[in-house]
């Protein structure tokens, strides 16, 4: 565990599905159109018309206490911080081996392609690095709150350490419709390097 | 092995040789000890980790990009040189105190304005002006010119047909893209400066609204209610045809209503389908079937006036509501308006019409209103119109029961009663939209839905409401652009005929020297010739046919208005319109039948203000960006046309744009309306009054009688003789030869004042009329046009996505890949790096890039579609490619598609899947407003 640990929170009765905060994460971050997108919004209908309900779920790296994907890497390109426990790709290093990919059972490792990333950086080993959420750590670190959580106009989701987050809603829960499971990869296997504890909490859909 | 699956073969490959291979596929980094495969270390070595990246070093500019979504929210722009390298949204203290002045939260902006970069920077947006050199429409045609011959060519046409045809003969076409005002501003004053031109009235938005709030509660807009902060207030809130949280209806609109239902109001949505804002903060959903609104409040109405008679504040009503009941010796509140020229007959009243043959103990008789009504239409001559001779029902003699509306609308008569109970024995707010106006019945719903609100004393108090804020809390500084329109004056003689009018005092409306603003096809097609497509009265009284079309900052022309092939058709026919002009940011589907397409600048290209939706605040629009190529602004492209005919002088007054927005500030200051500086406002980008909590109508519900609305009758009018009166004055002949009325009843006129036992077309009272192309819950709509058996078995309905502004913002690439689809049903996109030939145009749209369509997994399985494979839908009026979105979210037998996709065709098909491809140019039947965007039927087959 790290000293300190930062985590999301989302309300998903607040959350209407727009992408704004989808948008506000690429804008920020500059990742340009195309299939990478750090944070990312999906919705399950549940019933029939007209007595549906719509759970819409946005989700980015949860920076998990556990990760799989630093786990998984066999190149060692994913660390975790001490300080906030941000959980960082550093994408010289990155192979474009994918199995950050398949460890996350949240889908957070993104890769872009050549319409979204149409030039290599020098210091980049591969053409399309692993990216992903960074929480906004250069906003944090700015006394900023993370792009996504700003842009929210149904105020959907905050952000703090997992401490004051879970002070702050004392009736949040750690999962929510549409979350997946938090041992299992994205196969559906149950992950060796165990529950990845991801740092998020919820107030789920009434 | 290659070198993935060596590094992925945990057990055989050792770290040393990792990192070999590491280095062979040239990993510059020096790499050791390093978590992750074994599960060990998770913290890195020192230097291994990335350095956090500073925030680069960028001027943040506090400002907006407005444009006609309701929102206008704030901005915050990270510029460096000129170029915006971020933007984020108001980020001071989010302020929540809804129902009180101290109320002060973030304008958080939504999506579509966290997309602009993929606005701003395209390389498909215009640069320099073109000309076309062939057809109109024809993208090959366009040849860029200099801005010199633009305006020497503008200007010498524009005189000359201003010679030939008049000052009336050009129209400055409604267009809502550009909320600086700039655009139409510009116009208008090179225009009236010229000799004015040929006026609108109302908007494409809200054109039943506006006119029947006229009318009917003499308002001079739309209907209007309490403060939104007032929401707090209600029991309970009904969200009617209201999607504003995906529309934006207001800046923060849909977080007040999120506050307001967290307090545990109930909120209930009444829509067709599950839209964003029903399936998030409705308590209940009560659909209905489109275009049948007006069958449901009459229901309501028949349960109130039956069951709940008891309970009704009949005093009440009859002091605020002008023929609810039958009232043949009625008297105004005015004294101006004679005793017995405002009366109701009996039998005449809506009371009477909801209990049809069934007498009521407050009316004199049954209804006098007969089983049917006809078209005013053509029913001559090459324009010989489909609906001549046909009637639809209105069932003036039936008793409209909950049952009777269950059956039209597919409500269950008890949810029928159970509201009507809700908003008879609660204090409830109705929040409406105007999707349940956007077909050829739009006023009925409308009317009906304030009686509704006076009738169950929801208005004029704390919690008690219907309608939309009042607009006129805070605005804008005056731009000093305004010169009257010669042309205004010289129409109502021709326009109108006010002898039709028993009282012309209460106008806060312009039926009378203008156009209806959907009617610009049918003048420009047959304006000057006596005929109208649509026998509109006052398009046949036209002395001349529109000649000439500037459209700024729009894109109705082939666009976003009814039956785009036929606006096509019409406009590019030259010896119609002999001029076209369109200032664009992209070659829109409007632009692309222009003569001349000029680029215009974007909103932060040029100084501005605007205000938003319910206007709390106003916003700056700086001009800090740099304008790219050969762009302009739309005030110095109509100075520049100006100098051509010797006006640029009086044009600009020497004066820049930033000029005229310092002294109109000033003028603001000195009024005591902004209490900051224009630098401060400009620097704050934001200005924001504090604003109490208004309570719509409350000295009219204490005391109406001192307080009288702005209706002949001073009352809110169920029974609006003036508005049957103005369309009559408006040179239609509303009496309808079919038929009398019922039980020897009549209908009294200012020239009828002994009254008329003619049937009419225009009636004074709300009914449920079926809208052309819809359908009835039941299946028993009357369908004249024999659309069923045409094969059109489904009902297009469009609505206002989250991922556009109508037209506006439909290329963004940020945004399309949230929503369109290519022929795989993968998110697709045209990239920001498309760009035109050099000297050339780019086409509007291209193939492969799909607007989704919603179907119900019913439908789709019945036709064999799976989301994400593309289709056809078609009809006679035209066909587009969509991609399929099977979906809970709709009901059977209705698709759904976002307005607003720009219009593109590859032979037959427009691929850019704009629904005005296929919805009819009819105007609605009294207002003559809008597209029959949720009044369309189609076929859908995969593709
Ligand atoms: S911005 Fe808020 S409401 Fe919109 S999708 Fe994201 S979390 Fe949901
Ligand atoms: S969410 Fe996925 S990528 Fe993020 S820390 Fe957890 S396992 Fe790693
Ligand atoms: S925290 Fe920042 S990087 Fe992460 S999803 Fe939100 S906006 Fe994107």
């Amino acid at each position: 565990m790290s000293a300190k640990q930062m985590a999301f929170y989302f309300d998903q009765n607040r959350c209407m599905g727009c992408h704004a905060c989808v948008v506000a994460c690429k804008d920020w971050n500059d990742v340009k159109p195309g299939q990478a997108r750090w944070r990312r919004l999906s919705d399950e209908e549940v019933g029939t018309f007209p007595d549906v309900k719509v759970f819409n779920l946005v989700m980015s790296c949860n920076h998990c206490a556990n990760p799989a994907c630093t786990a998984a890497c066999p190149v060692g390109a994913i660390y975790k911080r001490e300080e906030d426990g941000i959980v960082i790709v550093n994408r010289d290093l990155c192979q474009d081996i994918r199995a950050c990919l398949v460890a996350c059972p949240y889908g957070a490792p993104q890769f872009g392609d050549d319409t979204s990333e149409p030039v290599k950086q020098a210091s980049w080993a591969v053409k399309h690095p692993m990216q992903k959420c960074t929480m906004c750590w250069d906003r944090l670190a700015e006394g900023l709150l993370p792009s996504c959580v700003a842009s929210c106009p149904q105020r959907a989701l905050d952000f703090g350490t997992a401490e004051a987050i879970a002070a702050k809603y004392p009736t949040a829960v750690r999962t929510v419709v549409g979350f997946p499971d938090t041992d299992k990869d994205a196969n559906g296997n149950t992950l060796k390097s165990g529950d990845t504890v991801p740092s998020i909490f919820f107030k789920p859909k009434a | 092995m290659s070198i993935k699956e060596k590094l992925l073969d945990k057990a055989n490959v050792t770290r040393r040789t990792f990192l070999k291979g590491a280095s062979v596929a040239g990993a510059t980094a020096a790499l050791y000890g390093c978590g992750g495969g074994g599960g060990g270390k998770t913290y890195m070595e020192e230097d291994e980790t990335v350095e956090v990246p500073k925030i680069i070093d960028a001027t943040i500019i506090n400002g907006s990009t407005p444009h006609n979504c309701g929102g206008r929210c704030a901005s915050k722009y990270y510029v460096k040189d000129g170029v915006v390298k971020r933007i984020v949204t108001d980020e001071g203290t989010d302020k929540n105190a809804l129902g009180t002045t101290a109320n002060d939260p973030q304008r958080r902006s939504c999506v579509r304005c966290r997309s602009r970069k993929q606005w701003f920077y395209r390389n498909d947006r215009l640069l320099y002006p073109l000309k076309q050199t062939g057809n109109r429409g024809d993208v090959n045609g366009f040849v860029r010119i200099s801005w010199e011959q633009a305006f020497n060519e503008i200007g010498t046409k524009l005189k000359s047909v201003i010679d030939t045809y008049g000052a009336r003969s050009l129209h400055c076409i409604y267009a809502s893209a550009d909320s600086t005002g700039w655009s139409g501003a510009a116009v208008n004053r090179l225009f009236n400066m010229l000799g004015g031109s040929l006026p609108y009235r109302d908007d494409y938005s809200w054109p039943a609204l506006d006119h029947v709030a006229t009318f009917t509660e003499g308002a001079g807009y739309i209907p209007e209610g309490n403060s939104r902060g007032d929401v707090v207030n209600a029991e309970h809130v009904f969200l009617w045809s209201y999607n504003g949280l995906e529309a934006i209806w207001g800046t923060q609109s849909g977080w007040y209503l999120t506050q307001a239902r967290e307090k545990g109001i109930p909120m209930t949505a009444i829509d067709t389908r599950v839209s964003k804002t029903a399936a998030t903060i409705a308590d209940e959903l009560v659909t209905i079937a489109p275009t049948t609104d007006a069958a449901l409040i009459l229901g309501m109405l028949h349960h109130l006036l039956t069951t709940r008679m008891a309970n009704l504040d009949v005093s009440f009503i009859k002091a605020h509501l002008h023929g609810f009941f039958d009232d043949p010796a009625a008297t105004s509140y005015h004294s101006s308006v004679a005793a017995g020229t405002y009366v109701v007959p009996n039998g005449a009243s809506l009371s009477a019409f909801v209990m049809g043959n069934v007498a009521h103990a407050e009316n004199g008789a049954a209804s006098i209103y007969p089983d049917t009504i006809g078209y005013n239409v053509n029913t001559s001559g090459t324009l010989t119109d489909p609906l001549a001779g046909k009637r639809a029902p209105i069932d003036g003699q039936t008793p409209k029961t909950p049952e009777w509306a269950s059956a039209i609308t597919g409500v269950p008569a008890a949810k029928i009663r159970e509201m009507a109970n809700t908003l008879l024995d609660k204090n409830c707010s109705i929040w409406n939209g105007s999707g349940f106006q956007r077909h050829s019945e739009s006023e009925q719903a409308v009317w009906l839905l304030r009686v509704l609100s006076v009738v169950t004393k929801n208005f004029g108090a704390a919690g008690c409401s219907y309608g939309m804020q009042p607009w006129s809390w805070v605005s804008g500084p005056a731009n000093g652009m305004g010169v009257s329109n010669p042309v205004s004056s010289t129409l109502t003689s021709i326009l109108y005929d006010a002898t039709e009018m028993t009282t012309t005092a209460f106008y806060a409306n312009d039926t009378k020297n203008t156009i209806p603003v959907f009617t610009w096809l049918d003048a420009l097609e047959n304006g000057g010739t006596g005929q109208s497509r649509w026998n509109d009265g006052q398009i046949k009284a036209l002395p001349v046919g529109i000649k000439c079309i500037f459209n700024f900052a729009g894109n109705v022309l082939a666009n976003q208005s009814g039956d785009v092939n036929l606006s096509k058709s019409v406009l590019a026919d030259r010896t119609k319109a002999e001029l076209l002009v369109t200032c664009e940011h992209f070659m829109t589907a409007s632009a692309m039948m222009c003569d001349y397409v000029l680029p215009g600048t974007m909103q932060m290209e040029k100084p501005g203000a605007s205000t938003g939706w319910f206007s709390e605040e106003v916003l700056s629009v700086p001009g800090v960006l740099e304008i790219p190529g050969e762009v302009k602004s739309e005030y110095d492209i109509c100075a520049g046309i100006a100098s051509v005919l010797g006006i640029g002088a009086q044009y600009t007054d020497g004066k820049t744009m930033e000029d005229r927005l310092a002294a109109g500030w000033a003028a603001g200051v000195t009024a005591g309306t902004y209490d900051i500086s224009y630098e401060e406002f400009k620097k704050n980008g934001i200005w924001k009054p504090t604003l109490p909590i208004t309570i719509k109508y409350k000295a009219f519900r204490e005391d109406p009688a001192n307080n009288p609305l702005n209706t002949p009758s001073g009352k809110f009018e169920a029974y609006a003789q003036w508005m049957m009166e103005d369309y009559q004055a408006r040179h239609y002949n509303n009496l309808d030869s079919y038929g009398t009325l019922e039980n020897t009843g009549v209908i009294m006129d200012a020239k009828r004042p002994a009254g008329s036992t003619s049937m009419r077309f225009v009636y004074p009272i709300p009914m449920y009329i079926p809208a052309v192309e819809g359908r009835h819950a039941d299946g028993s709509h009357p369908d004249l046009l024999g659309r069923e058996t045409a094969g059109y078995k489904y009902t297009l309905h469009t609505w206002h996505m989250m991922y556009r502004s109508h037209s506006t913002l439909n290329s963004v690439a940020y945004l399309n890949e949230n929503y369109k689809k290519d022929v795989n049903g993968n998110p697709a996109f045209l990239p920001e790096t498309r760009k035109p030939a050099n000297g050339k145009a780019v086409k509007t749209w291209e193939d492969g890039v799909y607007e989704p369509v919603w179907v119900s997994p019913v439908d789709a399985a019945k036709l064999g579609l799976s989301s994400g494979d593309r289709v056809l839908i078609e009809n006679d009026r035209g066909k587009i490619y969509a991609s399929v979105v099977v979906t809970q979210r709709v009901p059977e037998k209705v698709l759904y598609i976002g307005q607003g996709s720009w219009h593109s065709k590859e032979g037959s098909i427009d691929v850019g899947g704009c629904a005005n491809s296929l919805t009819h140019a009819r105007p609605s039947r009294i207002c003559q407003g809008m597209t029959l965007a949720n009044d369309c039927r189609v076929k859908i087959t995969k593709a």
